[in-house]
């Protein structure tokens, strides 16, 4: 059995580990799909393509790219979206998503995520990247919010202000990342609740959970998807699950100090439950 | 001297420069009250140099082993400043890191850690590489004798031979996980017939046979230049590790 694009369920999932595979395939159902880190998959061939097939062959997939730098001032790689396009083709996924930030220059990729100011001139330049992309892959896409640790001066618009004007520009869909909304509230002084409140809601496709900390000296919070979803996240998730009304793919993402299936899988039976909720007041 | 104004953040080229060299700084971040925050430009420059820092060390264990996790690290920071990658793929990174410890000074007593080192990131390039079915010795014994001198063979995509003439091979099973017996061998075979990579140790004469078999030189001419080579056993070794994908005859006009 595999699964048509467009089918990735309302349901919550984790991101996928290799060192998983075994009991990931031994017992599917504990989770609603897999998200996969597209660069992780852009080599030729050998075990992780073969694990992924196995795995794909039972769950939907959502497939998120770390390392397109759609916000950077060079246009984008040619060589890299093709390589985008490529895991799509082999792999199907049900959703294709980036984020708002860019990791390379002159050829150098710097593996994070690094901020823009937002301005008009980025916003178009943005759009104008992110349009590319969904030519390319002949569907939309999802654009993660990131998360913040300083604002730039430049900036002329708030981010809610921005997305929201992208996503009129583009047609393309969000990630609504809510570890990404507390890491940047905390770090930025503005109540999350207030920044849900500006967020375009109707534009979200997909909602990350993740882990966070404390940076050594307790100034700011980082974004380190190394533990378990903190309890105001969840907290901010359930009261934003429940204004959107419908329940939408939820991702677990925890990428470093990665647990054993089993914990994984029950964060993401946590989020399911919210989920459920939300699909029995929608029944009523 | 005065020292240069900062460069403002917004610019790419600015904050691209500040990541890698840490003299630089840039001007235009600012906290969520709009109050100057040039120190936090350092979360991402530590997170850059840490992740990249960590992805060498989660792709060399074994030189790290050897090296000892503080000089290790210092070096790995020393590469990503200098040697940022160069693309997307972090699997790709690090092919040039065997050569950038070679230099290092306080290693030039132990030039078999940038051999590990080498044998490490050629695993992991054959543990990527495309999938292939390996060339099987009963495809071999279906050509004809007379022509055998003649066959050239596709060497398997993920298939590659190491001169390790310093000890690399020994060092690098002594401090693999789980470790294995060291072969004092100067040279090895990786690849990767299916799903596990494996590395074979072979010989100076099995390796001086085995090489321009690899690059496509007929068998014929790759046995002429390995005399002391047993070509029939290293033949059967390379088949069995699954070194080839084809092979080819010219058939006598």
């Amino acid at each position: 059995m595999t699964f048509a694009p467009g089918d990735v369920p309302p349901r919550a999932g984790i991101g996928f580990k290799h060192a998983h595979a075994e009991a990931l395939l031994a017992d599917p159902g504990r989770v609603g799909f897999v998200e996969i880190h597209a660069e992780n998959y852009m080599g030729a061939g050998g075990p992780p393509h073969r694990a992924l097939a196995a795995v794909r062959e039972v769950l939907p997939l959502s497939l998120h790219g770390v390392g397109l730098s759609i916000g950077a001032e060079a246009g984008l790689d040619p060589a890299h979206l093709a390589r985008l396009v490529a895991v799509a083709e082999r792999t199907r996924p049900g959703l294709v998503s980036e984020h708002l930030a860019w990791s390379t220059h002159e050829g150098a990729y710097f593996n994070d995520l690094l901020p823009l100011p937002y301005t008009d001139r980025v916003l178009d330049r943005v759009a104008r990247h992110v349009d590319e992309v969904q030519t390319a892959l002949g569907r939309t896409m999802l654009l993660e919010n990131p998360s913040r640790y300083a604002a730039f001066e430049a900036s002329t618009m708030s981010e809610t202000a921005f997305l929201s004007r992208l996503v009129a520009m583009t047609g393309c869909g969000l990630i609504l990342d809510v570890n990404n909304v507390a890491v940047s509230a905390a770090n930025l002084g503005f109540a999350a609740e207030d920044y849900l409140g500006a967020f375009p809601l109707a534009a979200v496709g997909e909602i990350h959970l993740a882990g966070h900390r404390e940076d050594a000296a307790g100034d700011l919070l980082i974004d380190t998807h190394d533990g378990p979803v903190s309890a105001d996240v969840w907290s901010l998730y359930r009261n934003v699950v429940e204004t959107i009304g419908r329940p939408l793919p939820t991702l677990i993402e925890w990428d470093a100090a990665v647990p054993p299936f089993d914990t994984l899988a029950a964060e993401a039976e946590r989020a399911e439950a919210i989920l459920t909720a939300v699909r029995a007041r929608e029944a009523v | 001297m005065a020292e240069p104004p900062p460069r403002r953040a917004e610019a790419q080229a600015a904050f691209a420069a500040a990541l890698l060299d840490r003299s630089q700084r840039v001007a235009g971040l600012v906290d969520g009250h709009g109050r100057a925050a040039p120190e936090r430009f350092m979360v991402w420059r530590n997170t850059m140099r840490a992740s990249l820092a960590d992805a060498l060390g989660a792709a060399f264990p074994a030189t790290r082993r050897l090296m000892g996790d503080d000089y290790f690290r210092a070096a790995a920071l020393h590469y990503v400043e200098r040697e940022p990658p160069r693309s997307p793929l972090l699997m790709t990174y690090g092919g040039n890191f065997a050569d950038a410890i070679a230099r290092l000074p306080g290693l030039a007593p132990y030039p078999f850690v940038p051999e590990v080192a080498r044998l490490e990131f050629c695993r992991l390039t054959a543990y990527h590489a495309a999938d292939a079915a390996p060339l099987r010795p009963e495809d071999l014994a279906a050509l004809a004798a007379d022509a055998l001198p003649t066959a050239r063979f596709d060497a398997h995509p993920a298939a590659a031979l190491l001169p390790l003439p310093a000890g690399g091979l020994a060092a690098w099973q002594k401090n693999a996980d789980p470790p294995a017996d060291p072969s004092p061998e100067p040279a090895a075979l990786v690849t990767r017939p299916d799903l596990d990579v494996r590395v074979t140790p072979l010989s100076a004469a099995a390796a001086d046979f085995a090489a321009p078999l690899l690059a496509g030189r007929p068998l014929g001419e790759s046995a002429a230049l390995a005399e002391n080579a047993d070509i029939v056993e290293v033949l059967s070794v390379l088949l069995r590790e699954g070194a080839f994908c084809r092979v080819s005859v010219t058939s006598p006009t």
